[in-house]
């Protein structure tokens, strides 16, 4: 791409790295080498709304799971909710919690994921430290074997219960209008108990390294807090009838900068709250809360720009609806210095304490007799029109939206995506870090990791399943002078 | 590790319908007739019994094994993820030839109302996988007087 404007100098990251999905960063500087704005672009379009035209609708949960490979149990979990609210029809109880339990699974392995693979790195290995080292690899290095083993063992029991219990980890095919193709048996129960203790375990030995290697480095600490870092805005997250976070069902509920509730609403009113608004130079669309209004790339309580994902989740809760997340949780809001916690980088940590939530929550639907109920559908009889669903995807709430025919035929198919809903803030990151941390006479990698530092935190899924090893991924910036010519290259990979 | 790599082109999969290696295959009766083709969602599904003698549309007879019958292993019909059998051109067609095959329907009323009972040939037959590579090239065939459906359209 070359800039609209010939006679400034830009800087692009081009691929990034450690995230789900295609993305770039272009970075425009003014006469004095300093960033005058930063984009972050996603120059892939999908289209999947427009091929579940036509498609059964009972055929939308494996439709829609092959968005990502990362989590699309969320996209499965997602469809099946909104066959539920399309086809009117409540799952039974054992369904309900089979679901929730399976839901849990994948929060655990998929948190764990981007804490020790995606964007962990940068933390136990150091935002600085050589790219080659900035991935698992350079995890394991430090660490030790035996907990890279651990780490990896923990993951693949938890994804192996999923694939025992939904056909397959990555296209599960268990989710249906009214509930589940099948119910768990004694052994599954016991192999559900046996993954969500070590799960639990592991969780709380997260929670200790992100004590010792983060909250232990003031250097860290003033990078987690650094004003670079820092945007206020609203937060939203799912939330139970106490206000506690819950990944699987709940209503929406919206706070302001403040912390103070500002929404409530159920799933089905979500288009009644959110608009979207387009920018020329990305296929990503972005949501902000009708009620403030698109003021543009700003933060502020004037500014309708709201964000999700963990840091959000807790934002937008008044606890944890389990004990030692509960206690994480605490000691996350005194350590910060009160809520709501403004502070991006600290959704590493946000992630951490739902880790354990998961882990914890996981650990009581198994232990339910409840969950060995035999009847695990509601067949449904009627026809459907039209059907919202939602669920707090690892990245932040997600919605499925449907309209069908009387041949029960989608005719209309709409998917809000967590990265969509927190695009803005995501963009309001970028655009800032780079203001702070790059000069034209001072870039290096360390600078420019810093830089993707501040979309890592948010774990976006760019709506692929396209990923990279990280530290091998080619990558060129070009710094041009005010004439185009090319005044110096960084190349890596 | 031998060195010694699999001809190009192999598929590491057995070259025999997944039938073969379902462990629901006892249940397939000796003689399968279909009355008429329900729906998943529609129906309660025994999680023992050939999904086919319970008149769910599944794609095993059509689809190549060596996916340790995943999906049925589930609780749910085979969508023909491991694609066709060497000796199969158009896997689509393979998946309509083999339930229509077995649909307990002689005369030309109870053919039309079952055929008309299948709401989506295209995404049923071809799912997901195998329509880019298919016959039909993105064709459609215009019949006299009938205009093609939406879901009759490749897309």
């Amino acid at each position: 791409m070359t800039s609209p404007r010939t006679s400034t100098r830009e800087i692009v990251i081009d691929p990034l790295t450690r995230l789900e999905g295609h993305g770039r960063v272009h970075m425009f500087l003014d006469e004095a080498g300093a960033v005058d704005r930063a984009y972050l672009q996603i120059p892939e379009l999908r289209g999947f709304e427009k091929f579940a035209q036509g498609r059964r609708s009972e055929d939308m949960p494996q439709i829609t799971s092959r968005i990502c490979g990362v989590c699309p149990m969320a996209h499965h979990m997602a469809s099946a909710k909104t066959l539920d609210a399309l086809y009117a029809v409540e799952p039974p109880p054992a369904a309900r919690k089979i679901r929730e339990l399976i839901y849990s699974a994948l929060m655990v392995e998929d948190h764990a994921l981007h804490f020790l693979f995606l964007g962990g790195p940068d933390f136990i290995v150091g935002p600085d430290a050589a790219a080659a080292k900035r991935n698992i690899l350079g995890v394991v290095d430090l660490v030790g074997l035996d907990i890279g083993k651990e780490v990896i063992g923990v993951r693949k029991q938890l994804r192996d219960f999923v694939a025992a219990v939904t056909g397959k980890a990555i296209h599960p095919v268990f989710g249906l209008p009214g509930g589940i193709s099948r119910g768990l048996t004694r052994e599954l129960q016991s192999a559900a108990a046996a993954a969500a203790e070590r799960a639990v375990a592991f969780a709380l030995f997260a929670l200790d390294a992100f004590r010792t290697t983060v909250l232990g480095n003031p250097a860290y600490v003033d990078l987690v807090t650094a004003e670079a870092y820092t945007h206020r805005t609203y937060y939203m997250g799912l939330v139970d009838a106490a206000n506690r976070p819950n990944f699987y069902d709940g209503e929406v509920r919206v706070v302001d900068l403040q912390g103070a509730e500002f929404l409530r609403f159920p799933a089905a009113a979500y288009l009644d709250q959110v608009a979207e608004h387009v920018e020329p130079w990305t296929y990503m669309k972005f949501t902000f809360l009708k009620a403030v209004g698109w003021r543009g790339f700003t933060d502020g309580a004037d500014s309708g720009v709201f964000s999700l994902a963990p840091l959000a989740r807790i934002n937008a809760a008044d606890g944890m609806a389990t004990p030692r997340a509960q206690e994480a949780y605490e000691e996350l809001v005194a350590t910060l210095g009160g809520k709501p916690v403004h502070h991006t980088l600290a959704n590493h940590w946000a992630r951490l304490v739902e880790m354990l939530y998961a882990a914890e929550r996981m650990a009581e639907l198994a232990a339910d007799p409840e969950i060995l109920g035999p009847d695990v559908r509601t067949i449904p009889t009627g026809i459907p029109t039209e059907g919202i669903g939602v669920v707090e995807a690892p990245r932040g709430t997600l919605f499925h939206h449907y309209r069908t025919d009387e041949r029960k035929l989608i005719t209309s198919a709409n998917l809000i995506v967590a990265t969509q809903n927190n695009a803005a803030r995501i963009a309001l990151s970028v655009d800032k870090a780079a203001r702070a941390l790059i000069r034209a006479d001072s870039v290096d990698e360390g600078a420019l990791n810093q830089v993707e530092m501040a979309y890592r935190a948010y774990d976006p899924c760019f709506g692929c399943a396209t990923h990279s090893l990280p530290g091998t991924m080619p990558l060129v910036v070009e710094v041009r002078d005010a004439g185009g010519a090319v005044v110096r290259e960084i190349r890596r990979g | 590790m031998h060195g010694t790599l699999p001809e190009k082109g192999s598929v590491l999969a057995p070259d025999v319908a997944l039938c073969a290696e379902c462990p629901r295959a006892a249940s397939k009766p000796e003689r399968l007739l279909v009355h008429e083709y329900k729906r998943p969602h529609q129906t309660p599904i025994d999680p023992d019994r050939c999904l086919l003698a319970q008149g769910i549309a599944c794609l095993g007879p059509a689809t190549r094994a060596g996916c340790a019958s995943a999906c049925p292993a589930g609780n749910m019909p085979c969508t023909g993820w491991m694609g066709p059998t060497s000796s199969v051109l158009d896997h689509g067609a393979k998946a309509l030839s083999a339930l229509a095959s077995i649909l307990d329907a002689n005369d030309e009323d109870t053919i039309v109302a079952r055929t008309r009972e299948i709401v989506d040939p295209v995404g049923l037959f071809y799912r997901r996988y195998g329509l880019p590579a298919s016959l039909l090239h993105r064709r459609v065939l215009q019949l006299s007087g009938v205009q093609p459906s939406r879901e009759q359209v490749a897309q």
